[in-house]
């Protein structure tokens, strides 16, 4: 027990020093985690005999357990994208993926054979590890940055979509290569594979089979499970079912030799569309963080400083050559996609470094004597050391190729732009907030816009707009974009998360600016009703109410009565919408919110509360109404 | 012949005995063109120069609404506001409606008797009579038909009511085409309070 709490706090206590500080630096949390694993991994060197331990053994058995975090982003991301969309970027994500995984695979192998004189099994062995690119770093880091959902970010997350399926082939694979037989031992790095004993013509068959579960268990027992769970009002059961849920399948997987993380990734992709979609998600993201900190750490400790120093110029050589084509390799492929400049660069920067997989594979092709022992350690301090460098190459994006590219046209603008403080900041100029921002400038008044989308700005700054490129809740970049002179304040991010953190932060330190702020769905509007924010805009109901409108005239109602229809039900609504908050954030007899109220959002709650504006309002227009004065004239005529 | 523009102000039509009686089955002709305010503008956003171009297309401009508070409904008023600009309906060089003519059609929830005296309905239209001169137009006499309320609380023999309105229909009609056929101009209806009036007369010197 003493062990355990010694090695936790030692993890711990590094990450805790060095990751505020590479961000401070702005280097990244991903590189400050991977440093403070490479002081833990020295350290404990020393420690580990002292303790009974063997560091090597000790660090393998974390790296395994720390995996889970990799397993629980992709869980995530999952649960951010809707199947339909997946199945819109299915051409994307074979042109980007299979055309770099492809081409980098053939390219290393030729070098392997004719740079190195390895046998072409080899090279192919080789090629296929260090095709593989870092999902881990490169979606936490996208993720940070909010730098997801831009074109280049996209094109990213698809090349390492199908980077994960293509594991699966390629571990089939290596063992083929072998030409000598197996040493035995290690069979598989993942472990259990109870597919081995299986006749060949099976396996397919498992594998769908597994598919078919796993789409089953996500589609039709989760929702009633996680109803009882609510029903209970338990959070942190709650919590266990959530993780549960993804142990299970990532279990499922492993057993029959598939790659946990993609099987995650599916079961988040169907429970996209559940009810419990956000709270799935706030739930796993703690560990989620803790977990995937630590398999940076574990990457970082495991790095063979020895070695390195005894093969020092082989390894730089070898490192910068595996990036360089790695990078050119992307090049081509967004050159393929017609990526523009600044999604071009994101793309081929971000994936041009070697990936935890090839840790996974390498131990495999080493079991299978594939390749040999004392090449695999070359190799993974290459990928160890690539993976440390991508942080850096994600500085030298955002700091020195954005601003070239964005600012190009700023230095002779930057003299009259430092005193020109605009009344109106619009964080978030897409879909929605560009709207604003355009009606705004129709009507003459400048707006400051902030965004981290950069061919949005490029396009809007030709315009004569005046954007700011970064994350709007970023108290440096809201100081310059003139927060101190701003009259209004227009939130319309894409995150609703964001939206409420930054409501959040303005309302209290900037009391007197005016905010107006977009609510993706009625949840974000509860929550920002919660905080007293006054100018709430839900994003489809202004839409949808209108079309209700068109439709009410074309069954045959007056124009200014299905208006006026419009605009009562729209009143009512709100007023509910308020009342609704109100309960969603009640609390228990402990006082505990009571966050499993989530199910106040579904659909039948809302057409519940849809008779009582019925009953309030009795559904009639009242404008005009006549009945009161002809009852007074009949009177009249009795008297 | 002239053209004659029917401008229909409503919030409520669906519910107006009155203002049914006098338009259902009235289509817009080559000669007649019936506008719907409320039906065009429910959020009243007046397209002005649509508005402009219709008026200039136009001979005789038939203001046909309910009385509300001794006026017209708000979408008629801001239809005024918003139309009948300056340099274009009045002022220096304006001559856009010069000698066109301007006839007001008034439905009514009380009877003729609420109109009497103080409440005479030529004084409560004066500020439309006063809007029409401005504007260099022939003002008429307005049409009037009352009672819509009274009529719907019962006050009134149905067989009266409905011979009533029978007649205010065929007047209605009439007067429209009097008014196509250049029949009637401001110096031919001096002498008369309202339209309704000239009808009464016209009967009497049929009989």
């Amino acid at each position: 027990m003493t062990e355990a709490f010694i090695i936790a706090s030692l993890f711990l206590g590094m990450a805790v020093l060095l990751v505020p500080l590479a961000n401070r630096l702005n280097l990244g949390s991903v590189l400050g985690y991977l440093i403070a694993g490479g002081l833990v991994g020295v350290v404990l060197k020393l420690v580990a005999p002292w303790l009974g331990m063997d560091s090597a053994h000790l660090l393998e058995q974390l790296n395994h357990a720390s995996e889970f975090g990799v397993v629980l982003m992709l869980f995530v991301i999952g649960l951010e994208i809707q199947p339909s969309h997946l199945w819109k970027m299915k051409i994307t994500i074979l042109n980007a993926g299979g055309l770099q995984v492809s081409l980098t695979a053939l390219l290393i192998m030729m070098i392997a054979m004719f740079g190195f004189a390895l046998s072409w099994q080899v090279g192919l062995a080789i090629g296929l590890t260090l095709a593989l690119s870092s999902t881990a770093i490169i979606m936490s880091t996208l993720n940070e940055k909010g730098w997801q959902n831009t074109i280049g970010g996209k094109a990213s997350f698809s090349a390492l979509l199908f980077q994960d399926i293509a594991v699966i082939p390629i571990i089939a694979v290596i063992p083929l290569l072998a030409t000598v037989s197996p040493q035995g031992g290690e069979h598989l790095a993942h472990g259990i594979d109870i597919t081995t004993h299986l006749p060949d013509w099976l396996k397919p068959l498992v594998v769908i089979g597994a598919i078919v579960v796993v789409y089953v268990l996500s589609r039709y027992l989760i929702n009633p499970l996680f109803d009882y769970i609510a029903r209970a009002r338990q959070k942190e059961i709650f919590t266990t079912a959530a993780l549960g849920l993804v142990s299970v399948i990532a279990a499922l997987m492993s057993l029959i030799g598939l790659s946990p993380a993609l099987g995650v990734f599916i079961a988040g992709v169907i429970l996209s569309e559940s009810e419990y979609r956000h709270e799935l998600e706030v739930d796993i993201e703690p560990f989620k963080g803790l977990l995937l900190g630590i398999f940076f750490m574990t990457v970082g400790a495991a790095f063979n400083f020895t070695l390195f120093a005894a093969q020092f110029w082989l390894i730089i050589a070898l490192t910068v050559g595996l990036m360089v084509l790695k990078g050119l390799v992307l090049y081509i492929v967004g050159k393929v996609l017609r990526l523009q400049k600044i999604e071009h660069a994101l793309f081929f920067l971000a994936l041009a470094q070697g990936g935890e997989f090839a840790f996974v594979l390498l131990t495999l092709a080493v079991g299978q004597s594939v390749i040999a022992p004392a090449i695999a350690d070359t190799l993974r301090i290459v990928v160890a050391l690539s993976m440390a460098i991508t942080p850096l190459l994600f500085l030298y994006y955002e700091k020195m190729l954005l601003k070239k590219i964005l600012q190009g046209d700023d230095v002779q603008r930057q003299a009259d732009d430092i005193d020109e403080h605009n009344k109106v900041i619009i964080a978030g100029v897409g879909r929605f907030g560009q709207i604003v921002g355009r009606l705004l400038q129709f009507n003459q008044f400048k707006v400051t816009a902030l965004d981290n989308d950069a061919n949005m700005i490029d396009t809007l700054r030709k315009f004569g707009w005046k954007v700011f490129f970064g994350d709007a809740t970023r108290m440096d970049l809201l100081h310059a974009a003139g927060i101190e002179q701003a009259h209004c304040f227009v939130i319309a991010m894409d995150d609703p998360e964001k939206v409420i953190d930054l409501a959040a932060y303005l309302h209290e330190h900037h009391p007197k600016l005016n905010l107006f702020v977009r609510a993706r769905d009625r949840t974000t509007a509860y929550h920002l009703y919660q905080l007293g924010i006054r100018h709430i805009y839900r994003e489809t109901f202004e839409s949808s109410a209108s079309m209700g409108e068109a439709v009410l005239k074309q069954l045959g109602m007056r124009a200014y009565q299905a208006k006026r229809a419009k605009l009562r039900y729209q009143h009512e609504d709100e007023i509910l919408t308020r009342k609704m908050a109100q309960s969603y954030f009640e609390k228990d007899e402990k006082g505990h919110v009571l966050n499993v109220q989530e199910q106040l959002d579904n659909v039948a709650n809302i057409l519940a509360n849809d008779q009582h504006i019925k009953q309030y309002s009795l559904s009639q227009d009242t404008g005009w109404d006549e009945h009161s004065l002809i009852n007074d004239l009949g009177n009249q005529k009795a008297d | 012949m002239n053209k004659v523009l029917v401008l229909f102000a409503h919030p409520v039509y669906q519910t107006s005995l009155l203002n049914r009686t006098l338009l259902e089955g009235l289509e817009s002709t080559a000669q007649v063109t019936v506008h719907d305010l409320y039906e065009h503008y429910p959020d009243f956003m007046i397209d002005v120069a649509h508005e402009q171009n219709l008026l200039n297309a136009h001979d005789v401009i038939v203001f046909q609404h309910p009385l509300y508070w001794y006026s017209c409904p708000a979408l008629l008023k801001e239809w005024m506001d918003l139309v009948l600009e300056h340099g274009y309906a009045y002022g220096t060089g304006a001559n856009a409606l010069q000698d066109k003519i301007f006839i007001s059609s008034i439905t009514s929830g009380g009877d003729a008797a609420n109109y009497a005296g103080e409440r005479n309905i030529r004084d409560l239209l004066k500020p439309f009579e006063h809007t029409a001169r401005l504007c260099n137009m022939q003002f008429l006499p307005p049409f009037i038909t009352y009672g819509g309320l009274k009529i719907k609380a019962g006050n009134f023999d149905q067989l009266l009511t409905k011979e009533y309105l029978t007649e205010q229909r065929e007047r209605f009609r009439a007067l429209l085409d009097d008014l196509v056929h250049q029949r009637i101009n401001e110096a031919n209806c001096l002498a008369f309070d309202t339209m309704n009036d000239r009808f009464d007369q016209l009967e009497i010197q049929h009989d």
